[in-house]
């Protein structure tokens, strides 16, 4: 179980972006976190893998808890290692230069077991397409495919708990719905925690067990599927149904009214 | 036409020893951007330790993978020593704590080593190769089969061994590198280390057959111009650009020097094919196309 509480992070000392958030990750579960652009979504995932250092960016206040551990002051590859942590950046956690086996050798390097090339196998029988192009530069490849090598890079750390940084972004339709579909079979088969940030709201809800939704840098709401696709200002704002055909102003004096709800 | 093979021979083999200072260079500019102006130190320290342990008298089979690995050493240690502490930071800052490196390691090699060249003679079967009337002496014919068999070994690393891929993987994102769990630093460290037993390498070719002195690194400016021909990125681009300047060198020196009237053109003709070939291509002849996709 991960527990982030009342983080207070900022970068370069002043550019204050979370301001006292707090999510709790499950083992095995899927936990979306759904927000706008800007709302500090990158910075928690960057907070939690401890690569926020690298971007200037510091825990002011509040905890991060990995199985009962603080690691906020805890280097980033002992996090990924000894935790079982692993980030899949916005720009795909792939390295163009190398191809597909180089790269899903390099993301298994740090394990010591055996199972190295059964999970290689596993990988590739998961994501097929990547089969044709072993050999290949992998920058070479399409968004999707480099998408699938960047989850299959991921698996390929044996992680306990994947962090997953909007992975739709710039997918068809149609690949969305196919890598989601996988998702949640890894999700299921291997018992992975996820916590998957996306603004593609109506997608995430689909495959996540529980929600959270975050503006400018606070938790406004959160609660299992089922609480978060009823509640109605989601269904408005993020789901995009609902409130249709209502007058502009009336939209955003009522947007407003919820805003402030949710911040108090 | 006798002159043509010893010019042509002799740029070669000047141009392979050229290449593997540039390799030397390219391995640590691709995974920190940094450009390390302490090469030519690292080769001089590369000589002086062949030079320390030949002197007490080991054996070649001793001697060799004993000076390479005090060479790694010591660049694993400048690396961590120096460079690690200022990680995070403008890489041209640490380009030019590179400078401050190269002067505090002139100093040490003169202080330690002191201002008398010594003769280096790498103890090996006479190879010496007679064509027509050129001549290309033993210990020239075997610096070139270093630099040759250094940059291959090289390669094959840098290209299939786990450690090798790992560095190149890093050179494209340590960030991306850090969250898969592999540890960026240590490897920066280690590509150093290899980076310095390339330039003791290129150090052995320099000054095999004739001296190790101090001041040996001004060599590490003729690879200026190669790693600038050859894209800084670029490992084959660095060998072939080596080549390249080798051979221009040579032929300046030998035809078109004496043909301008111009004495030590050899030396302003790199800068001046350099300076053409960035005019066309700015990125070098052999600069690693940007892969960007969004
Ligand atoms: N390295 C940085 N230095 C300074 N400010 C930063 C840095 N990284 C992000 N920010 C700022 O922090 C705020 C939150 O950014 P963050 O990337 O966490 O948002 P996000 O929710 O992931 O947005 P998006 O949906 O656009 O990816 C933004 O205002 C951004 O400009
Ligand atoms: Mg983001």
């Amino acid at each position: 179980m991960i527990v982030i509480e009342g983080l207070r992070v900022v970068y370069r000392d002043v550019i204050s972006v979370l301001h006292g958030v707090s999510v709790t990750l499950e083992d095995g579960q899927i936990t979306t976190l759904l927000g706008a652009n800007g709302a500090g979504k990158t910075t928690l995932l960057r907070t939690l893998s401890g690569v926020l250092r690298i971007y200037d960016g510091d825990v002011l206040e509040g905890s991060v808890k990995i199985e009962g551990q603080e690691v906020t002051r805890i280097n980033p590859v002992k996090i990924a290692r000894k935790f079982g942590i692993v980030y899949i950046v916005e720009e795909r956690t792939v390295f163009p230069q190398l191809n597909v086996m180089e790269n899903l050798k390099c993301a298994a390097s740090s394990r010591r077991d055996k199972d190295v090339a059964r999970d290689m196998d596993r990988v590739l029988a998961l994501f097929p397409a990547l089969k044709t192009r072993l050999h290949g530069k992998s920058g070479y490849m399409s968004g999707g495919e480099q998408q699938m090598l960047s989850i299959g890079n991921a698996l390929m750390t044996k992680p306990k708990t994947m962090l997953l940084d909007e992975p739709s972004l710039g997918l068809a339709p149609i690949l969305v719905r196919e890598m989601f579909k996988i998702l949640i079979r890894i999700n299921e088969e291997e018992g992975i925690a996820m916590f998957l940030v996306e603004q593609n709201a109506t997608a995430a809800m689909k495959v996540a067990h529980k929600g959270y939704v975050m503006e400018n840098g606070r938790v406004v709401l959160e609660g299992t599927r089922e609480e978060l696709e009823s509640n109605e200002d989601i269904r408005e704002f993020y789901l995009g149904s609902g409130g249709e055909g209502k007058e502009k102003d009336y939209r955003q004096s009522k947007r407003y009214k919820r805003r402030k709800r949710w911040l108090g | 036409m006798d002159y043509l093979i010893q010019v042509i021979g002799s740029g070669i083999i000047q141009g392979l020893v050229y290449g593997l200072i540039a390799v030397s260079l390219v391995l640590i500019y691709k995974s920190s951007g940094v450009f390390n102006f302490a090469v030519g130190e690292f080769c001089t320290a590369g000589a002086v330790f062949f030079f320390i342990l030949q002197s007490l008298g080991l054996p070649l089979w001793v001697v060799i993978p004993g000076f390479l690995l005090m060479a790694a050493v010591f660049g694993g240690l400048i690396e961590k020593l120096i460079i690690d502490r200022l990680i995070g930071r403008d890489p041209m800052a640490i380009t030019l704590v590179t400078i401050g490196i190269s002067s505090i390691l002139v100093g040490l090699l003169l202080f330690f080593f002191g201002a008398n060249p010594e003769i280096v003679e790498l103890p090996l079967p006479d190879l010496t190769l007679e064509i027509g009337s050129a001549l290309f002496i033993s210990s020239q014919v075997w610096n070139g089969i270093i630099a040759a068999l250094a940059m291959i070994a090289l390669l094959l690393f840098y290209k299939f061994s786990t450690m090798g891929i790992l560095m190149r993987a890093t050179a494209d994102s340590q960030v991306k590198s850090i969250v898969l769990g592999i540890n960026a630093r240590r490897i920066l460290t280690i590509t150093w280390g290899i980076s310095a037993v390339v330039a003791a390498l290129s150090g052995l070719a320099v000054a095999n057959g004739s001296a190790v002195s101090y001041d040996m690194g001004i060599v590490g400016l003729a690879a200026l111009p190669v790693v600038l021909l050859g894209g800084l990125e670029s490992i084959p681009g660095a060998i072939i650009a080596g080549i390249i300047i080798g051979l221009v060198e040579t032929t300046s020196n030998f035809y078109f020097g004496p043909w301008l009237g111009l004495t030590g053109f050899q030396a302003i003709s790199p800068y001046i094919l350099l300076l053409v070939v960035l005019l066309i291509r700015p990125e070098g002849l052999f600069g690693q196309e940007l892969i960007e996709r969004v």
